[in-house]
């Protein structure tokens, strides 16, 4: 099944929250189709945990509606959630914990120790299964809440954060725990903030600042929209040869205008005698033109592209929303 | 797994991982049996402490310049442990016994002048004011003046005795069913007193349910599996079950202490007294756990909560107040009105029903009363719960509480 286009699994329609001082959510609208995993970005404070309780049913809407399966409203046996702001028992014990926790979700006590069981195993933590939560470590404690959020196989998992606190090692365990979740049937609606993670899970995104949507679609879709069609970065470095003159802004630029580089072509220094270009390209753009003019009297010393990142995709769109000094207070961890 | 899912009612795991999370704690355990312990061992020191105060010998100094009063007095057997030395001349001055008294010669004297029957003032010397064996010879002194005055008046003691005879009185009951038991009083006051301890015994488990989660963070989680309602109802529940198990072991333990103490049987209660007491006891505890939890639900952090809430705290206790009253006059207005209002009636209306003063009627009102109140406020801690998840930073106050409440 194709993910982009399968059955639509949630559906939020004009959801709007405001509370006594501000608004926290303005007629948001969007989709999650069946096995898709979907990005849910934005700065903090941009209305995502809000808008994640709405889905849930913890908080009401002022306005809108939200559909799950096509029937209004939740079905929390069938959902998943890790919140951001999470915390375990910490005198119960691990395996005790995860029961509870499925049986919560409608399963029997039998076989909710038995998923629990499962899940530790797969987690590499099936020794801790009589230990104490205070005994475990807090990456520990991050996989059992992630257990205690899928165990009972949800139709969707809504994982707020999943990778806060974990080292790269359990980051790369994650990913791949998540795909195989998606494989295994499940949905996943993903919030976080480690760009570079993100963008290699997730199938389409869905990027938010201060409650309004700013821009959707799949990464290639996006790159697309936020640079006008280019979807790769030439970065090009270049510097003056022995008793050549330096090279000068004004040039490159000319250069990469000759090249049909219209578009965003940003030229900063890197030393004396030495200029950085970084230019935006549509795909399977020819830059010889511009090579061989800077080529002449300049000496090239680096040329790399690379396709444009979720990270800058995300740095531009929630400048053109917020401003720049507005994101300065909510950048990203990358 | 889907296939697996159970059709039990969302708050019956809360209420099952809660109540187990309660009893299988160490300290639950040893509260359980020591409280019994505690309270017998509180009964016999307290018992043995006052019995010791009792027999401990009191040497007293008696001058009397009133004839026989020396010989009288002694010879009442109201003086329990007082013990007399006569004393006359210079070690009957004032000051010489003040002195005595103060080398602990004797614990104290007694001065008696000689028109002591005609209302003049017998002279106490003491260490302290308020001395116990003060309060013990009064009333002796007064019954020899008593018969001194008799005397002198041409009465004697038999013809006193006949004065002093009590008038009969014969009691007829409008209804023979109000007759009450010193049985019926008894069960009424420890049911009561029963509820007020596994009220307060079972809040302290009931505040690490509540708040500890919030501080814990683990309230979110819960909420997005089960309605915020049916998690509040489940702990509700579990907390109930746990106060009735303390109840159950702790009366239990009281009953049998008093049966096997005095090797007889409590006083006869009516049955349908004690079903009356039961339902009461439950229905007033869900009410005053539901209550709680109310206020626990409007903290984030017991460490930095403002004190106003503690005052709902005391909110139980308040009907001691009326319940000298309610005992002396179970049928005054003040009474049955009382005894309605859901706050006060868990203690009010058994104390009445005891005393049967309050007929089916009004117990079975107040008790529907009382459970509406507490279905009432059941709804209010669920929503209490959730819109109190969601106050980062600050505490949820009452009247918000209630302004939310009308969502």
């Amino acid at each position: 099944m194709n993910a982009h286009t399968g059955p639509v699994v949630l559906s939020v329609q004009g959801i709007h929250k405001e509370f006594k001082d501000r608004v926290a959510v303005d007629a948001l609208s969007f989709e999650v189709r069946r096995g898709e995993i979907f990005g849910f970005l934005g700065p903090n404070g941009a209305g995502k945990t809000t808008s994640l309780r709405m889905i849930l049913g913890i908080t009401r809407p002022d306005r809108g509606a939200v559909a799950f399966d096509g029937a209004p409203g939740v079905d929390r046996a069938r959902i998943g959630y890790l919140p951001e702001e999470r915390g375990l028992f910490e005198d119960q014990k691990v395996l005790d914990t995860l029961g509870y926790l499925g049986e919560l979700r409608g399963m029997s006590p039998r076989v909710a120790r038995e998923a629990g069981t499962l899940w530790l195993e797969r987690l590499g933590l099936a020794d801790r299964a009589k230990s104490k939560i205070n005994e475990l470590s807090k990456g520990m404690q991050q996989k059992i809440q992630f257990a205690g959020a899928v165990l009972h196989a949800p139709t969707l998992a809504i994982l707020d954060e999943p990778f806060s606190g974990l080292d790269p090692l359990n980051q790369e365990l994650f990913l791949s725990v998540v795909r195989e979740l998606r494989d295994q049937g499940t949905t996943v609606l993903f919030s976080a903030h480690q760009l570079n993670l993100v963008e290699r899970l997730c199938d389409r995104f869905l990027l938010i600042a201060r409650g309004k949507e700013v821009l959707t679609g799949s990464l290639d879709a996006m790159r697309a929209t936020i640079t006008g069609g280019a979807s790769e970065t030439l970065v090009l470095e270049i510097a003056a040869r022995n008793g050549g003159p330096s090279p000068d802004a004004g040039t490159a630029r000319m250069a990469f205008e000759r090249a049909g580089v219209a578009g965003a072509v940003k030229v900063e220094s890197a030393g004396p005698g030495r200029l950085r270009i970084e230019a935006g390209l549509p795909p399977a753009h020819d830059v010889g033109p511009a090579l061989a003019i800077l080529g002449g009297p300049y000496a090239i010393t680096r040329v790399e592209t690379a396709p444009i990142s979720l990270h800058e995709i995300y740095l531009r769109a929630v400048r053109t929303a917020m401003g720049e000094s507005a994101l300065e207070e909510e950048a990203p961890r990358d | 797994m889907t296939d697996a899912r159970t059709k039990r009612p969302e708050w019956w795991p809360v209420a099952r991982f809660e109540f187990l999370r309660v009893v299988r704690r160490g300290d639950f355990l040893v509260s359980l049996v020591l409280m019994p312990l505690l309270s017998v061992g509180f009964s016999f020191g307290a018992g043995w402490v006052a019995n010791r105060a009792a027999n401990e010998p009191v040497k007293l100094a008696f001058h009397s310049e009133a004839p026989g009063v020396d010989t009288k007095l002694p010879a009442l057997d109201t003086l329990g442990t007082i013990t007399w030395t006569t004393v006359s001349g210079a070690d009957a001055e004032p000051e010489a016994l003040k002195a005595a008294i103060e080398a602990r010669t004797y614990d104290g004297a007694i001065l008696v002048p000689a028109g002591y029957a005609a209302g003049d003032s017998v002279r106490v010397l003491a260490k302290r004011s308020r001395a116990s064996w003060v309060r013990t010879v009064r009333p002796a002194l007064t019954e020899v003046a008593r018969l001194e005055r008799a005397r002198g008046a041409g009465v004697d003691e038999a013809g006193l005795a006949a004065i002093d005879a009590r008038v009969p009185i014969s009691e007829t009951l409008t209804r023979p069913e109000a007759k009450t038991s010193k049985g019926d009083t008894i069960a009424a006051l420890s049911l009561v007193i029963l509820l007020l301890i596994t009220i307060y015994a079972t809040a302290a488990y009931l505040a690490v349910g509540i708040t500890g989660e919030k501080q814990a963070r683990v309230t979110e989680v819960i909420v997005s599996a089960v309605r915020p309602q049916a998690w509040m109802d489940g702990k509700l529940i579990a907390f109930v079950c746990v106060g009735m198990l303390m109840a159950t072991v702790w009366g239990g333990s009281a009953l049998l202490f008093a049966v096997f103490s005095s090797w007889q049987l409590p006083p006869a209660v009516s049955p349908a007294s004690i079903a009356a007491y039961l339902l009461f006891l439950v229905a007033g505890f869900a009410f005053y756990v539901s209550m709680f939890a109310t206020i626990l639900a409007t903290i984030k952090d017991m460490q930095s909560t403002s004190r106003v809430q503690a005052y709902f705290y005391f909110i139980p206790v308040i009907p001691f107040i009326f319940i000298e009253t309610i005992l002396d006059k179970p049928e005054s207005t003040l009474a049955m009105v009382l005894s309605w209002i859901p706050f006060f009636a868990p203690m009010l209306m058994p104390a009445r029903i005891a005393l049967k003063a309050a007929p089916a009627w009004e117990w079975i009102g107040a008790l529907l009363v009382l459970i509406a109140a507490t279905h009432f406020m059941r709804l209010l801690a669920g929503k209490a719960i959730r819109v109190g998840m969601l106050m980062y930073g600050k505490e949820l106050n009452l009247p918000e509480l209630l302004r939310w409440a009308k969502e």
